[in-house]
């Protein structure tokens, strides 16, 4: 069996779930299910969509992002959430960290990856 | 086939189970957890602006069961409250809960069971000192070193250093053991940042 540790992948998408998820609301104000499709649409991060809410729950706790229910045209509430200023700044610094990360393991692993694409995805 | 009703009673059923397995929460936060999860389950179900109840069945499965959500609340919930706690029977329990998450978890757990058994070993050996003063004392020894403890045969090169002073030696340790434990765990929960500002931010805890 040459496959990838199941527990080493969810890990590495744990780890990364809340960069992922600070960057989402980068641009502004989403709630939940918009956050997780942004997600779906951009990375194979989520595995069960029920992890996204107890980490938006933390992420609040700790003061990164605000949230506030809004009624919706189709008449039940959603939650919204944004970015603080503690938010963007924790955002900036993770994704600053993470693209020196990457690009420095993006060159250790080359050869691994056989050398079939020098300009593919590094993970 | 199922009709909307029965996806209703399913969703209905769904969230029980959620609601349920955060009953520790205040009604307030559990109230806003269900309402969250019942929101995106509704609109994820929708299709025309109507609940399908195949895609309710899809929804609830991609979320999960509703007892590792719940669990997942609870571990940062537990873990504030223990890093504002010094009770080492809460912070055994909220570092217990981490341990099963990570590895990272795990060491910070085994660090509170070495201290708190530590502890009370040294607790049972100042109680139990009057009943068996043969063999419980502060031994030293060539072939043990240094070693506090319950000897059942006496090592004849062995001597005891403390005598009547070993209960108050005993309890000081064994409190100095507590607190020691309590504190770095205390320390190193907040210093985690899983449980930040969480127990602050609520004024109930």
């Amino acid at each position: 069996m040459n496959h990838p540790p199941e527990n080493w992948e969810a890990q590495v998408r744990k780890g990364c779930l809340e960069l992922a998820i600070l960057a989402a609301l980068w641009r502004g104000r989403l709630y939940g299910l918009e956050i997780l499709r942004l997600l779906e649409d951009g990375s194979n991060l989520i595995v069960a969509e029920g992890t996204v809410y107890p980490l938006l729950s933390r992420l609040k706790a700790e003061g990164l992002i605000e949230s506030e229910w809004v009624e919706s045209e189709g008449g039940h509430p959603r939650k919204y959430y944004w970015l603080t200023k503690a938010g963007r700044q924790r955002g900036a610094a993770m994704a600053g960290f993470w693209a020196e990360f990457a690009a420095s393991l993006g060159t250790l692993i080359q050869p691994l990856l056989g050398g079939k694409s020098r300009h593919g995805k590094a993970l | 086939m199922t009709t909307s009703n029965d996806s209703m009673q399913l969703m209905e059923y769904y969230l029980g189970r959620l609601r349920h397995s955060i009953a520790g929460f205040p009604p307030a936060e559990r109230d806003e957890i269900v309402a969250e999860i019942r929101s995106h389950i509704t609109e994820r179900s929708l299709i025309d602006g109507v609940v399908d109840p195949r895609r309710v069945r899809e929804t609830l499965e991609a979320l999960g069961r509703p007892e590792e959500i719940a669990s997942q609340y609870q571990t940062d919930a537990l873990l504030a409250r223990a890093a504002g706690s010094r009770s080492p029977w809460l912070l055994l329990r909220a570092t217990l809960r981490w341990a099963m998450l990570g590895a990272k978890g795990f060491g910070i757990f085994m660090i509170a069971v070495t201290g708190y058994v530590m502890a009370a070993a040294f607790f049972l050996c100042a109680i139990l000192k009057p009943f068996f003063p043969e063999n419980i004392g502060l031994w030293m020894g060539p072939a043990t070193g240094l070693s506090m403890g319950f000897h059942a045969a006496r090592d004849p090169q062995a001597w005891e250093l403390l005598g009547h002073w070993l209960p108050p030696v005993a309890m000081l340790l064994g409190l100095l053991a507590i607190l020691g434990t309590t504190h770095a765990i205390r320390a190193l929960i907040r210093r985690s940042g899983r449980a930040k500002l969480r127990w602050r931010a609520d004024p109930r805890n």
